[in-house]
């Protein structure tokens, strides 16, 4: 008995499902790029490509494609890691507190007056603009993880690890409040603004910091498909099977922390993906097998957010909004389906 | 031959910043192969415990454990989880994995860090399986089970890891009369045929008596008696550990009684079946049936019937069925009209 079929087909289904929703994102916007001209540009054969349409693909398009296929897979991992080592379905990659941090960040970048030490520790290493609001956004998030890590460490329950993640993300919020409050109106807009998220703020610079970070994050799942079915049945009998739980749940934690900040840090808080996409893996599957699981969540989590950020920027509308508008209901119908499919903790 | 478990001079308890508590003290217990251990006492008494720090679950106060001659805190985690696999009480639900892919899991200790089941996996899976009895749960998901259906599962998932011993905390518990027994009686099987050593603790002391090559008996003061069911019935511990009031254990039917003043003496003429449920309907009423000697009234019984009839202090009244026997004894205390 191998991996049945149904599970191989899905995965399959979904890895053409990225390739066709990749292209796509390249061709739609507010220019029709068609997909043979898309292709040509990609593959580079300089066959009577419009010039226009390579600076359209090459400088937007492309960049903001890339991002929203490893954001949407990092945000669907990161849901999963966390939904399987806290054996609870409402967990997401904020739920230590993560996203909270990152808001704190940025929050004193964009919302203090010019003389904040964020902005000093930002002017010294020579960012401005957008990289100081990923610098903030970055640093509030790898605070939030270390904070949380370190209490982890100490507590044995999983479930009270969770419980200080939240109440560490309540404490972040509430001074996050307290900025806002004191504000001025146009700061304030920048800070709503990042509140919307965007899959179209990582320039070809940030690439490089980009994209290997998730890698890696993506990485450890992969890598540790067999620790987390080890979880499924808690930690107890995880331990009974020779898993090492303390370290494992600082690798998940570390992982899914990482991939959760560094996306909110490039795209902003972006909402709903990492819940929701695990669901939707499993209920297709039909199967909490990470064996399958784990693939699946990458292509689908893929898929979700170059489609949602297809919708987007046709429309000039805020990303969060498609993700939730458009998610939601999606879910809501494939989870009535096949009640069997829902994770029961 | 070596011990499958063996432990020596162990304390359990818990330990705190600065502070310990004991629970259990100088347990030099063991279990050989194909053998099963019943552990019983009361709640609280540290059953739990034990088994978790026989699991190595949680670090002994004192002393040591041997697994397979090993000392266990010199085993790796993966070593450890070859040679001893365990069923706790919490029954996790896991939505959307076949019974196949639960039991599956048990393989964890044997696998490379890619996870493969090789062709020898998938045999010992199917084989750990077919043990309990559970061919037909495989393709069903393992959320729309049974407890007693999910227990056979754990237990298969415990053999997947193809341990010396099985170690199980309460697996009993929430399950059926009949689940119970066929429980109990699987792990008796498995005992033997799998070449296990298995601990486990229940409540089912009755069920434990008549199961269990040995007993591990936890005694209010922090000891573990142990020994054969029916030594343990004979020396009194059984009656010791249990004692409640109101209740006493009555060692010629390896069961618990309600301890009540009786209203009078009775006996029951007649054999068989008949006669036996006779009797326990006068003991309900709360009569005491003697053999033979001075009593309030005689209840005669006919071979194959419930047909009855009482006489005593000059009455006599029959009936055809149980309920008219147990009326007309509840209703006439000591007999008279």
């Amino acid at each position: 008995m191998g991996i049945p079929r149904r599970e191989s087909v899905v995965v399959a289904v979904l890895a053409v499902g990225l390739v066709l929703a990749f292209l796509m994102s390249l061709a739609l916007g507010a220019v029709w790029i068609p997909l043979e001209e898309v292709a040509s540009i990609l593959l580079r054969n300089g066959l009577g490509e419009n010039p226009e349409s390579v600076v359209i693909i090459e400088t937007v398009r492309l960049p903001r494609a890339i991002t929203a296929l490893l954001a949407g897979a990092a945000l669907g991992i990161a849901g999963l890691q966390m939904q399987t080592l806290f054996r609870n379905p409402l967990a997401d990659p904020f739920a230590l507190g993560i996203a909270s941090g990152a808001s704190l960040g940025v929050a004193l970048v964009v919302l203090t007056s010019g003389a904040s030490a964020a902005t000093i520790f930002g002017a010294n290493l020579g960012l401005a603009g957008d990289a100081l609001v990923t610098a903030g956004s970055i640093v509030g998030a790898a605070a939030a993880l270390s904070v949380v890590l370190a209490l982890s460490i100490r507590v044995e329950s999983p479930a009270t690890v969770l419980i200080m993640g939240l109440m560490f993300g309540y404490a972040a919020q509430a001074f996050t409040t307290v900025l806002v409050a004191g504000a001025e109106p146009a700061k304030l807009q920048d800070w709503v603004r990042w509140g919307f998220g965007s899959f179209g703020g990582v320039t070809w610079q940030q690439m490089p910091i980009f994209v290997p970070l998730i890698v890696v994050g993506l990485a450890v799942s992969v890598a540790t498909t067999k620790q987390l079915n080890a979880l499924l049945l808690g930690e107890n009998y995880a331990g009974s099977m020779g898993l090492n739980v303390r370290r494992m749940r600082v690798v998940t934690m570390a992982g899914a922390s990482i991939l959760g900040g560094v996306v909110t840090a490039f795209c902003g808080p972006v909402a709903f993906l990492g819940v929701a996409i695990p669901h939707m893996c499993r209920a297709l599957l039909g199967s909490s097998d990470h064996r399958t699981l784990v693939p699946a969540t990458i292509l689908m989590g893929g898929i979700v957010s170059l489609v949602a950020q297809t919708i987007s920027s046709g429309r000039s509308l805020p990303l969060n909004a498609i993700t939730s508008l458009i998610g939601a209901p999606f879910l809501v119908v494939v989870l009535m389906k096949n009640r069997r499919g829902v994770f029961t903790a | 031959m070596t011990d499958a478990l063996r432990t020596l001079e162990l304390a359990v308890g818990y330990r705190g910043r600065g502070s310990q508590k004991v629970i259990l003290e100088g347990l030099n217990l063991s279990v050989k192969q194909r053998e099963l251990v019943c552990l019983l006492g009361s709640n609280g008494t540290g059953k739990s415990t034990l088994l978790r720090t026989l699991a190595r679950i949680q670090p002994p106060i004192a002393g040591s454990i041997e697994i397979t001659g090993v000392d266990a805190a010199r085993l790796s985690r993966s070593e450890l989880a070859r040679r001893l696999g365990i069923v706790l009480t919490e029954r996790p639900m896991v939505g959307a994995l076949s019974g196949y892919r639960l039991v599956e899991l048990g393989r964890y200790p044997h696998l490379n860090w890619a996870g493969r089941l090789s062709a020898n996996d998938h045999d010992v899976v199917k084989r750990a399986i077919h043990a309990v009895g559970a061919d037909h749960l495989s393709m069903r998901d393992s959320s729309s089970l049974s407890d007693g259906e999910r227990q056979r599962l754990l237990i298969a998932r415990a053999l997947a890891q193809e341990p010396a011993v099985l170690l199980l905390d309460e697996p009993t518990a929430f399950l059926d009369v009949p689940s119970r027994v066929q429980v109990l009686g699987l792990l008796r099987r498995l005992a033997r045929d799998e070449n296990l050593a298995i601990v486990v603790s229940t409540h089912d002391l009755e069920l434990a008596l008549r199961m269990a090559d040995t007993l591990w008996l936890v005694l209010a003061n922090g000891k573990v008696h142990t020994g054969l069911p029916e030594d343990i019935i004979l020396d009194g511990s059984l009656a010791e550990a249990f004692r409640g009031e109101h209740i006493r254990f009555a060692p010629e039917e390896r069961a618990f009684r309600l301890e009540i003043t009786p209203r009078g003496r009775a006996i029951v003429r007649g054999s068989g079946l008949y006669a036996v449920l006779a009797a326990a309907i006068l003991e309900r009423e709360g009569y005491e049936v003697v053999a033979d000697g001075v009593c309030d009234f005689e209840v005669s019984i006919s071979r194959d019937s419930s047909r009855w009839e009482i006489a005593g202090n000059g009455l006599r009244h029959t009936g055809e069925n149980f309920a008219s026997l147990a009326e007309s004894v509840r209703k006439k205390p000591n007999g008279k009209a």
